[in-house]
């Protein structure tokens, strides 16, 4: 615990750096009026790494991904995603947006569409897929997360379990290169998260690339290749989330004290 | 009591043909009225949801202007603005239609934007984040549930549209009011014509009021 290493030496090389960068975050910072939410950040993820962002509640955590896909514009730094500066003007967001899958905390399913709408929509409508292959690829989704017996019914019919993993099933339907995970188990009750966890742990074991806000330290675990830890706008440790949970780095009592609840998630 | 009026309606074997017509043209009225205002509510709810302030401030003025004068004087002022300052023959007809759908497109814009409002931010958020554009995030995943929440108050709309159109009978236009006044100025059978009009009103609006009701119980089938 003496050894403190910079955190500029952390974040130059946040993993064995020799696959392809998918993501790459430089200062970023996000203002919401006056209040500064993110006061620099930088971030890179690889190719088929699932990275968790952990930390406490009004961390940035949240913020920090909703501006990897745009849905929150930075107020200042860079992001190349896929190669590409998506922060200059004239940048596609659509197009952007298909290429990174965001799975969200309150599910946001499409009430007035069956599940397999829901799932078939991207397809259809920003894949410009016909109807039969659109829907065959929903079903083939939804058999994959294991809710293709609920095709048929409206999403307000299904468990939260079901509905978030109807909302991963829609996220892939758009064949997207990486996947944001916005705190997908925090509005649920804790016997349906396993299911969640099990689809989302699948997924990263077929090698896509994941950014996941979670409190679920069993995932960040068993899953995550790479952890950060955010407080406060910074982030403040990160590592391999073994290593990290074992031997923080910069031992604020304050971070430390905050883990020991983390672990009282359900083991996956 | 010393006075007993008696009721007539023997006038209407000779008149009903005039209500008739004068049925279809009120009809008329409200669905021209109903589809133009519906139209110019979407556009202007529309813009009034603009970040762009040269977009939004223009649309709220409408809005406002329109909502918070009289209908009445907004239909007479149609009938002189239209010759004096647009050049068109005055026309009864076009400015009543002109007046009545700007007048409800106001309140139909704030309906709509009330619906859009409502909708939690996590739909366009989803939409948008499955790669559709803002254009085809309204297009399927807001209007259809927007137009949804919207069914109770337009359909109690399109009945009050139907009963202010009689409004445009101060122009002249022959529609249900304008031919009870001239009917009733021509045989003096005021009250039983205001009755026999006030029936007509109520079964063209009645089947609306039960429609609509059937419309608000379906949509709510998978509201949460």
């Amino acid at each position: 615990m003496t050894s403190r290493r910079e955190p500029a030496e952390q974040a130059a090389k946040p993993c064995d750096g020799s696959s392809e960068v998918v993501i790459e975050i430089e200062n970023l910072k996000k203002s919401f009026g006056d209040n500064e939410i993110l006061h620099g950040v930088d971030l890179v993820i690889h190719k088929g790494e699932v990275v968790t962002i952990i930390g406490p509640s009004g961390s940035g955590k949240s913020t920090l991904i909703r501006c990897i896909n745009l849905l929150e514009r930075p107020t200042s730094g860079t992001i190349r995603a896929f190669g590409m500066d998506i922060l200059a003007p004239r940048v596609r967001l659509p197009a952007l947006r298909r290429r990174v899958g965001m799975v969200f905390q309150s599910f946001n399913l499409f009430p007035h569409m069956t599940v397999l709408e829901n799932v078939a929509e991207g397809p259809r409508t920003v894949l410009k897929m016909k109807r039969e292959p659109a829907e065959a690829l929903a079903m083939e989704l939804l058999t994959k997360v294991g809710v293709a017996a609920k095709a048929a019914q409206r999403p307000s019919q299904l468990s939260g379990g079901q509905q978030q993993r109807v909302a991963i099933a829609r996220a892939l339907a758009v064949k997207p290169d990486a996947m944001l995970f916005d705190e997908p188990t925090s509005a649920l009750d804790p016997e349906l998260r396993g299911e969640v966890l099990e689809v989302m742990q699948r997924l990263a074991a077929e090698g896509m690339t994941m950014v996941v806000v979670t409190h679920e330290m069993a995932f960040a675990r068993k899953v995550a290749s790479h952890a950060i830890f955010i407080d406060k706008g910074v982030i403040v440790e990160q590592g391999h989330p073994m290593q990290m949970l074992r031997n923080p780095h910069s031992s604020g009592p304050m971070i430390w004290a905050r883990v020991p609840a983390w672990f009282s998630g359900p083991m996956i | 009591m010393n006075y007993a009026y008696v009721m007539d309606f023997s006038w209407i074997a000779e008149y009903y043909p005039r209500f008739i017509y004068a049925a279809l043209l009120t009809l008329k009225l409200t669905l021209i009225t109903a589809a133009a205002s519906f139209v110019i509510g979407l556009i202007a709810g529309q813009m009034r949801m603009a970040r762009n302030i040269f977009i939004r401030i223009p649309s709220a003025a409408y809005i406002d202007f329109f909502r918070t004068t009289p209908l009445l004087v907004q239909v007479v002022f149609f009938f002189f603005f239209l010759p004096l300052f647009l050049g068109m023959r005055a026309d009864a007809w076009t400015a009543g239609i002109l007046a009545l759908s700007l007048n409800y497109g106001a309140f139909f814009a704030e309906i709509f934007r009330a619906g859009v409002g409502s909708l939690d931010r996590g739909q366009s958020e989803a939409a948008l984040a499955i790669g559709m554009t803002p254009v085809q995030s309204l297009r399927r995943v807001i209007y259809p549930q927007a137009i949804r929440r919207m069914v109770p108050p337009i359909g109690s709309m399109f009945v009050s549209l139907l009963k202010d159109s009689s409004l445009v009978s101060i122009l002249g236009v022959p529609e249900l009011m304008n031919t009870a006044q001239n009917v009733g100025s021509i045989t003096f059978r005021n009250i039983e014509v205001l009755f026999f009009v006030a029936m007509i009103y109520f079964v063209l609006t009645y089947p609306m009021v039960l429609f609509a009701n059937r419309l608000h119980k379906r949509s709510n089938t998978w509201a949460h």
